[in-house]
């Protein structure tokens, strides 16, 4: 691959490709990311897609919260029963919405700690964006217009999340 | 604490860019081809595993091999370490960016929040160099990321000790005597031995050229792995990020390996390393139209048997050429 194929505009995501240079070394050239310049629309819509179904299924009590995350994180459940040191049998009864009550709180601040998010959260659906530059998934949304960014900061107890509504600035 | 005066480089693949930061630091000229050339980084396996949600290629060694096996190769000591304590991990952090020592450090990416969101992974072995602490912040020259940057030291514990496959266990490292000018011939001839034994004779039909073939095979099949077309098109999306993106400096590693074989033909006076270098480029270009076409495919959702099968016999193809290239390569240090 020539330098001059590989380079591409795009500031968002760089990285290090290795090319042959016009005098004939190969070397690394910093670049734009192809896929990210070419599909991140694409894969913005996938995940939003994923995240919006998940959602609607946890409202209707088809799935459990734990479930949720691990989908979206895109863990196996021997690889999420390693990461919270809980047995494997023990993690598959709480994706289900049968056996999720049982989940006991030190667990679920475990699951918590390996999806980085709070506690609270698998008790809550927030509708509005949490981050307007991260958070992805309802990028192409309506909900997106309201003026609202919700955000949630840690507190020294690991059981309680600070969450703040804020006015988006114009 | 201050900050060590780094020179923060990006690099194509995160563990040999960070082994080369460290040596570059220490006033060793070495460049990160050499240090993955040495370690015999070049690899290809195919996976199915439990902890895997979707089969899974991967195109180098074991994570932390390339450390060890470059350091092994050059004599070049690296001191390293893991703990069980994450408060004692923090503590002889704290104390070696004190002596101004930049420490190599091993951490799950999901946990690296100056990256954005949608890119950090679930991935236990991504490797970063902390140079400095600034409050409850540390400062890290991360090879995939544009400038030096901070994190807290919050994510930085859970990073480093996040459980899980191949946990980092709060590893760290760091070299020790470093010369300023190494020699670096014996090394390199090792590591192509490692390289060909790997990807031509290891006996498990998943790894070397067996594992392309495997992929070339079983890719046909994912279908039955996904749970609806959304998700098949994200896994086909993702052969391109495993052979492009995600620190591979493209082509799945193979244009890393050929600057290493022409930085090796230079250096050793070998000119049939450098032939061999411009073939492997045509390969990582024939994995680079894989990454395409399975983009374009996942984009149109045109992911029938039939569209997977001829991505398979493009899979193929680079088999029958890495398996000629590895044998031609081997000849050349019998």
């Amino acid at each position: 691959m020539k330098e001059k194929d590989i380079l591409i505009d795009y500031k968002d995501h760089q990285v290090v490709l290795y090319a042959e240079k016009s005098d004939n070394t190969i070397g690394p050239v910093q670049t734009g990311s192809y896929v990210t310049s070419h599909y991140y629309n694409e894969f913005l819509s996938l995940m939003g897609s994923l995240e919006r179904s998940l959602y609607e299924k946890l409202q209707k009590g088809e799935i459990s919260p734990v479930f949720l995350y691990m989908t979206l994180e895109e863990l196996t459940v021997s690889e999420l029963a390693l990461r919270v040191k809980i047995p494997l049998r023990r993690v598959k009864k709480h994706l289900t919405v049968k056996h999720f009550p049982a989940v006991k709180v030190d667990e679920l601040r475990r699951y918590a700690e390996v999806f980085n998010i709070p506690v609270a959260n698998f008790f809550q659906v927030i509708a509005t964006r949490q981050d307007n530059k991260w958070r992805m998934g309802y990028s192409a949304d309506m909900e997106n217009k309201k003026p609202l960014t919700i955000s949630q900061e840690e507190t020294n107890n690991p059981y309680v999340v600070f969450t703040k509504p804020e006015i988006n600035q114009p | 604490m201050s900050t060590i005066p780094f020179s923060h480089v990006m690099a194509a693949h995160c563990e040999s860019g960070t082994v080369t930061a460290l040596l570059n630091f220490h006033g060793l000229k070495v460049s990160e081809p050499m240090v993955f050339g040495i370690s015999g980084g070049i690899f290809f396996g195919y996976m199915k595993t439990p902890m895997l949600t979707f089969p899974s290629v991967f195109a180098r060694i074991k994570p932390g091999h390339i450390l060890k096996n470059f350091s092994k190769r050059t004599g070049i000591e690296f001191k390293t370490r893991t703990y069980k304590d994450p408060a004692k991990a923090e503590m002889e952090l704290d104390s070696l960016l004190e002596q101004n020592q930049p420490v190599g450090i091993q951490v799950d990416f999901f946990y690296m929040d100056y990256f954005p969101s949608w890119y950090r992974v679930h991935i236990n072995v991504h490797f970063l160099t902390v140079i400095g602490k600034k409050g409850d912040k540390y400062i890290v020259s991360d090879c995939y990321h544009p400038v030096i940057t901070e994190i807290g030291k919050d994510s930085l514990r859970k990073g480093r000790f996040a459980g899980g496959s191949m946990a980092p266990r709060g590893f760290m490292c760091y070299p020790v005597n470093v010369p300023k000018d190494k020699d670096f011939s014996k090394g390199i001839i090792t590591g192509i031995k490692t390289a060909t034994f790997n990807m031509l004779r290891i006996p498990m039909p998943f790894l070397g050229v067996k594992g392309i073939r495997r992929f070339a095979d079983k890719i046909s099949e994912w279908p039955k792995y996904a749970r609806d077309t959304e998700q098949l098109a994200h896994e086909i999306f993702k052969i391109n990020v495993m052979l492009e993106d995600q620190g591979t400096g493209g082509g799945g590693f193979r244009y890393l390996y050929a600057s290493f074989l022409r930085e090796a033909a230079q250096l050793m006076n070998r000119p049939e390393w450098h032939e061999l270098s411009g073939r492997l480029m045509d390969i990582g270009d024939g994995w680079r139209e894989i990454s395409l076409f399975a983009s374009r495919i996942g984009k149109s959702r045109d992911l029938g048997v039939p569209k997977l099968k001829e991505l398979g016999k493009l899979i193929s193809a680079r088999a029958d050429l890495e398996y000629c290239f590895f044998n031609d390569l081997r000849k050349t240090i019998a």
